[in-house]
C-alpha cells in the first residue's frame, strides 16, 4: 500500500466515511451487464447450490440445485444457466466491423459477480462443464460444454488487468474508494456498501453493524451463512430428498418451491445491493483510456468467438510450459500498461505514484527550445531540453523514458540528469517525440518556462517475446522422452471416472 | 575426500577440474554449478569460456544485467587478451569508459556485427531477440536469477548449457498475483535452473566448496544459516585478514565500541532500544550512516592476502545494505548530512541491487528491525543472505532490539501446496541462526 492510499484509509477511519482514491472509474461498465450471484454448497468442493442471474434489476432468473450432491441435477442446472448466459453472450456475437483479419465484434458482454469468490465459483463451474461429452454415457446437453468453455475464457480474461468482461463488484468499488476497514473486510460487499452508501437515515456505524448480521445482510456468496445452512437449508434439502424418494409429484413440487423461496430470501438482498452499487459506479465519470481497453476486449472476445465457431477444443486443465510463459508475459504487460494508463488519466493516481517517487510534477525553470542533435543517420532533429524543479521525492534514474499527461498527445521525453538542489530536485529532460516533422518543434510541443508539468515513466512498446513453437517444447521444459511421463503432475495418477448418484 | 583436498585451494581446484571434465563429456546437455557467495563464480565462467574456446567451440555467455555483462567482458579481456570478444547490446546501450578502451572487444547490435568473435556476451533479454542461430555451448551466469520463461526464450540458441549461480540469493519474482501455475513442474515464475533440473534429473550438479570472499569469521555462519546442506569453507585462514584503526579513539562513542567489535571479531550487532518504528525510522537510518562516517573519519587499514602490507579503507570499500528503496534514499541523505567529504562515495543499495557485489566492510540495516510483523518479504532467506555475505572483512548489523521475539510471534505461515518442494533454507530458521550468531557480538546502543 502506498503512502497516499494508506493515508486515505486512515482518513476514512477517522471521519467514518469512504474516501475517494481515484477521480475516474477505470473499468468500463456495460449498458446491459449480466449480473450473476453464484452460491455453492458448504463442504462439497465445486457443488453449485444456486445462481441468480439477470440483465436488469427487475429481470432476474433464480436457478436452484435442490440436491447439490446429485450430479444429474447439477448438469441440468448447468444447462439452464448455460442457456441464460449463452443467450446473453450470443447477443454480442452479431455486430461485426472491419474486413478480413481486422474484423471484430463491436461490443463485448460483461458479467458482474459480487466478489472474487464469485469469480472462483464460475471458474470451478467452467472447469466442471467444459470437458463433458454430449454423447455416450453420462451425456449432457450441447450447451453445457460450450458454456463451460466460455466461462473459462471469461475467468481467464478476468486475471488480466484492465479487462472488463468478468468483474467482481468489490474490486470495482475498492478501486475507487478507500474505507476504514481492512482489505479482507472489503471483500464483504454489504459492509463495503455500508461505507460507501449507507441506507438513507442510517449512520455508517449502524449500517456496518447490520452488514455483519447474516439475518439482515446474508453473505454475498459463494458460501452461505452457516446458521442458514444448519437452520433452514439442511432440513429443506432433507424434505426434498424424502419427497424425491417417495416419488409423489405434489410433495416434490412443494419441497422444491420451499427451497427456491428459502434461497431467494438469501440472494435478494445481495441482488438489490449489487444493482445499487452498479448505479453508483455509473455516476462516476469513466477514464479516457477506457475506450482503448474496450478495443482490446473486443479483440480477445472476437478471437475466442471465432475459435468456438471453428469448433476448437476446450481449454487445457493446465497450461503447457510455453502457453504458461506466454500468458505470464501477457499478464505482466497488461498490468504495466493498465497502471501507467491509470496514472496518465487520473491525477489522484498520479499523486499516489509521485508519493512513491515513481513520477514527478514540477515547474520548468530552464528551457532550451531550439536545441538540436544529429542522429546516427546524419539528420538534424530537434532535441529541446528543459529543466524542471520538483519537490517530489523522485526516484527515477537518468535514461528513464517519460510521458506527460499535461503535454499534447505523442509527447515523449527522456531524463538526462537528476540533481538534488536543497530540498528540491532539478530534473533535466530531453524531449524526443511529439514535436512534428520539421526542423523546429511545432508550437506548444516543448514545455514553456514557468509551466507546471507532470511526468511519469513510459511503459513503452515492447515486442511480444518469441517462444519456441508449442509442439516443440525444449529439453529444459519437458521431461526426457525416455523417462516416466507426466509423473510430475500427481493428480493424473488419481484420475476418476464420473458416475451417477443413485 | 583425499588428503589433497584438505587445503581450500586444493578443494577448489578439484571442484573446478570435475566441472571442466563434465563439460568435456558429451553425454550431458547441461552442467549446473552452485556457488556460495564469493566462491569464484566469475573466475569459473572465464575459465570455462577459455577452455571451450580452446576446444574449438564458439560459446556464448548469458548474464542477467548490463552491469554483469560489462564486468564479465572486462574480466575476460584482461585474462585472455588474445581471444576476440563480442558484446551483444541494444541500440541505446552506451559502454562504460573501461570497456571502450579494450582492444579485443567489439560491440554490436546483431550477430552479423560480431562474426569474428570467439566469445559473445549479452544479457538474457538481448539474447531473446536473436533469431535462428544455434551455438554449441552457452554459459549462463547468475542462472538462479533468471526466470524460467526467460530461459524458454533463449534455450533454442544453444545445444548445451553451463548454468552457474548462487541458489541462496533472492529468487526472481513477478508482480502478477496468480496461483495458476503453483505446483507445475514448468511454473514460469520459478527460476530457470530449478525448472531445468525438474525435467532433467540426471544433470550433474556441482558446487564450489570455498568462499574466497567471506572471511574465516563469516563463512561457517553463512554456510550454516543459508546453505544448510551444502557446506562450504572460507578460503583464508583466521589470521590472514584483519582490520586496524589508523587513529586512536578520540572522544568515546557507542559507535567506536561497535566498530572495535567488528574489527576484532568480523561481526557486530549495533542494537538500538526496542521500539516499533516505520521502516523509514530516522534513528536507525542515521545510525547506519554515522557508523560509515565514523569508520571513514577514524580511518582503517585492511590487511588481507592481496594486500599483506595493508590497504587504507576508502568510501568505495564500504557499503550500506537495506531492504527497501526508500530506506536507501534516506541513508544517502543521512550520509550527506554527516558532512564527511567522502561519505557520498559509500555504496547504499537494496539487497536486490547489491547481489553479486563485494566490499571490505558492509553495514546492514536488518530487514526486521523495529517491525511489528514478519512478512514473507522480510523473512526471505535470500534477502538476509545477500546482505550478510557481501563483506571481505567485517559486517555490522544495525537493528532494534526484539527481533528474536518478533520471529517467535510470527512463525512462517506460507501456505503449503501439493508438488511444491519445501524451500530450504527456511527464512524463519535462517533468521534465527543469524540472530544467535549476532547475539555473541552485540553492542547495546
Amino acid at each position: 500500500m502506498s503512502m497516499l492510499s494508506a493515508l486515505a484509509h486512515v482518513e476514512a477511519m477517522q471521519n467514518m466515511t469512504a474516501v475517494r482514491l481515484t477521480a475516474f472509474r477505470h473499468h468500463r461498465l456495460s449498458d446491459r451487464p449480466l449480473v450473476i450471484i453464484p452460491l455453492t454448497m458448504a463442504g462439497e468442493a465445486g457443488a453449485p447450490l444456486a445462481v441468480m442471474a439477470g440483465t436488469a434489476r427487475r429481470d432476474m432468473t433464480l436457478l436452484v440445485v435442490p440436491q447439490p450432491r446429485n450430479r444429474d441435477q447439477r448438469f441440468a442446472f448447468a444447462a439452464d444457466l448455460g442457456r441464460v448466459v449463452m443467450d446473453y453472450i450470443d447477443s454480442y456475437r452479431q455486430d461485426r466491423r472491419g474486413e478480413g483479419e481486422r474484423s471484430q465484434y463491436t461490443d463485448v458482454p460483461q458479467i458482474i459477480v459480487p466478489n472474487q469468490g464469485g469469480v472462483n465459483a464460475l471458474a470451478d463451474l467452467g472447469r466442471m462443464c467444459r470437458f463433458r461429452s454430449t454423447t455416450g454415457p453420462y451425456a449432457v446437453p450441447e450447451v453445457v460444454p460450450e458454456f463451460g468453455m466460455w466461462l473459462t475464457f471469461l475467468v481467464d480474461t478476468a486475471e488480466m488487468a484492465g479487462t472488463s468482461m468478468l468483474l467482481p463488484l468489490t474490486a470495482l468499488l475498492t478501486e475507487h474508494w478507500a474505507t476504514g476497514q481492512s482489505t479482507l473486510e472489503d471483500q464483504n460487499l454489504a459492509s463495503l456498501m455500508a461505507w460507501i452508501a449507507p441506507p438513507r437515515g442510517v449512520s455508517i456505524a449502524q449500517a456496518l453493524e447490520e452488514a455483519e448480521n447474516p439475518d439482515v445482510c446474508p453473505p454475498a456468496g459463494p458460501s452461505t451463512s452457516p446458521e442458514f445452512d444448519n437452520r433452514d437449508l439442511a432440513p429443506a434439502i432433507k424434505r426434498f430428498d424424502t419427497a424425491h424418494a417417495l416419488g409423489d409429484p405434489h410433495t416434490l413440487a412443494a419441497a422444491q418451491t420451499e427451497l427456491t423461496e428459502l434461497i431467494a430470501g438469501q440472494v435478494k438482498p445481495t441482488w438489490r445491493l449489487m444493482w445499487a452499487a452498479i448505479s453508483i459506479l455509473r455516476s462516476i465519470p469513466k477514464a479516457p483510456q477506457t475506450a482503448r481497453r474496450l478495443d482490446r476486449d473486443c479483440r480477445l472476445f472476437t478471437n475466442h468467438s471465432d475459435y468456438r465457431d471453428a469448433g476448437g477444443l476446450p481449454q487445457r486443465k493446465r497450461d503447457t510450459a510455453i502457453s504458461a510463459a506466454r500468458r505470464l508475459s501477457q499478464l505482466e504487460r497488461a498490468l504495466a500498461d493498465f497502471e501507467a494508463a491509470m496514472a496518465f488519466d487520473d491525477p489522484f493516481v498520479l499523486a499516489d505514484r509521485r508519493s512513491g517517487g515513481e513520477a514527478f510534477t514540477g515547474t520548468v525553470v530552464e528551457s532550451q527550445p531550439n536545441r538540436t542533435a544529429i542522429t546516427a543517420k546524419n539528420t538534424t532533429v530537434p532535441r529541446p531540453r528543459v529543466t524542471v524543479r520538483t519537490s517530489d521525492p523522485l526516484r527515477l534514474a537518468a535514461g528513464t523514458k517519460l510521458i506527460s499527461p499535461t503535454m499534447p498527445k505523442g509527447h515523449k521525453a527522456v531524463i538526462v540528469s537528476v540533481l538534488p538542489d536543497g530540498d528540491t530536485t532539478l530534473v533535466t529532460v530531453e524531449v524526443t517525440a511529439g514535436m512534428g516533422r520539421g526542423r523546429t518543434p511545432k508550437a506548444g510541443s516543448v514545455p514553456d518556462l514557468d509551466k507546471d508539468i507532470d511526468y511519469l515513466p513510459d511503459p513503452g512498446w515492447r515486442p511480444n517475446p518469441t517462444f519456441p513453437d508449442s509442439d516443440h517444447t525444449p529439453w529444459t521444459h519437458s521431461a526426457d522422452p525416455d523417462g516416466p511421463d507426466d509423473s510430475a503432475v500427481p493428480e493424473n495418477a488419481a484420475a476418476e471416472e464420473w458416475g451417477h448418484d443413485n | 575426500m583425499t588428503t589433497d583436498n584438505d587445503t581450500p585451494g586444493a578443494a577448489a581446484n578439484a571442484a573446478t577440474a570435475a566441472i571442466l571434465s563434465d563439460l568435456a563429456d558429451t553425454r550431458h546437455r547441461a552442467v549446473v554449478v552452485d556457488s556460495p557467495p564469493g566462491a569464484g563464480k566469475s573466475t569459473l565462467v572465464v575459465r570455462a569460456a577459455q577452455e571451450l574456446t580452446a576446444g574449438g567451440e564458439r560459446p556464448i555467455i548469458v548474464a542477467q544485467t548490463n552491469n554483469q555483462v560489462d564486468d564479465l567482458i572486462e574480466r575476460l579481456a584482461n585474462t585472455h587478451p588474445d581471444i576476440p570478444l563480442g558484446r551483444l547490446s541494444s541500440g541505446d546501450y552506451s559502454p562504460p569508459p573501461a570497456l571502450s578502451t579494450l582492444a579485443n572487444t567489439t560491440i554490436g547490435r546483431t550477430l552479423a556485427d560480431l562474426t569474428g568473435c570467439q566469445i559473445i556476451v549479452g544479457t538474457a533479454a538481448k539474447w531473446a531477440t536473436v533469431p535462428d542461430t544455434t551455438f554449441g555451448w552457452a554459459i549462463l551466469d547468475e542462472a538462479y536469477q533468471m526466470r524460467s520463461d526467460m530461459l524458454l526464450q533463449i534455450v533454442e540458441r544453444f545445444d548445451r548449457g553451463l548454468f552457474v549461480g548462487d541458489p541462496g540469493q533472492l529468487d526472481p519474482f513477478t508482480i502478477v498475483g496468480t496461483e495458476r501455475w503453483i505446483g507445475l513442474p514448468h511454473d514460469p515464475t520459478q527460476n530457470g535452473v530449478s525448472v531445468m533440473l525438474e525435467h532433467n534429473p540426471h544433470i550433474p550438479v556441482h558446487r564450489l566448496p570455498v568462499s574466497w570472499r567471506l572471511p574465516a569469521s563469516a563463512a561457517p555462519t553463512i554456510s550454516q544459516a543459508f546453505y544448510p546442506f551444502t557446506d562450504f569453507t572460507a578460503g583464508t585462514g583466521t589470521g590472514t585478514r584483519s582490520l586496524d584503526f589508523s587513529t586512536t579513539r578520540f572522544g568515546s562513542t557507542r559507535l567506536d565500541e561497535t566498530l572495535a567489535k567488528a574489527f576484532s571479531t568480523g561481526w557486530a550487532l549495533h542494537e538500538l532500544p526496542r521500539r516499533h518504528v516505520p521502516r523509514t525510522d530516522t534513528e536507525t537510518v542515521q545510525t547506519a550512516a554515522d557508523l560509515a562516517e565514523r569508520l571513514l573519519t577514524r580511518g582503517a587499514v585492511a590487511t588481507c592476502e592481496h594486500n599483506p602490507d595493508g590497504h587504507a579503507l576508502s568510501a568505495a570499500d564500504i557499503a550500506i545494505g537495506v531492504a527497501h528503496r526508500d530506506q536507501a534514499d534516506l541513508v544517502r541523505a543521512a550520509l550527506a548530512r554527516t558532512g564527511h567529504p567522502s561519505a557520498p562515495g559509500v555504496a547504499v543499495d537494496t539487497a536486490n541491487r547489491l547481489q553479486g557485489r563485494e566490499f571490505e566492510v558492509v553495514i546492514v540495516v536488518h530487514p526486521l528491525s523495529g517491525r511489528r510483523d514478519a512478512t514473507a518479504f522480510h523473512l526471505e532467506a535470500g534477502r538476509l543472505c545477500v546482505l550478510a555475505s557481501r563483506h571481505r572483512q567485517a559486517c555490522i548489523v544495525v537493528a532494534r532490539e526484539g527481533i528474536a521475539d518478533l520471529l517467535d510471534t510470527h512463525p512462517s505461515t506460507d501456505p503449503v501446496h501439493l508438488s511444491v518442494p519445501a524451500k530450504f533454507p527456511d527464512g524463519w530458521e535462517a533468521n534465527h541462526v543469524m540472530l544467535a550468531k549476532l547475539a555473541q557480538h552485540r553492542v547495546a546502543a
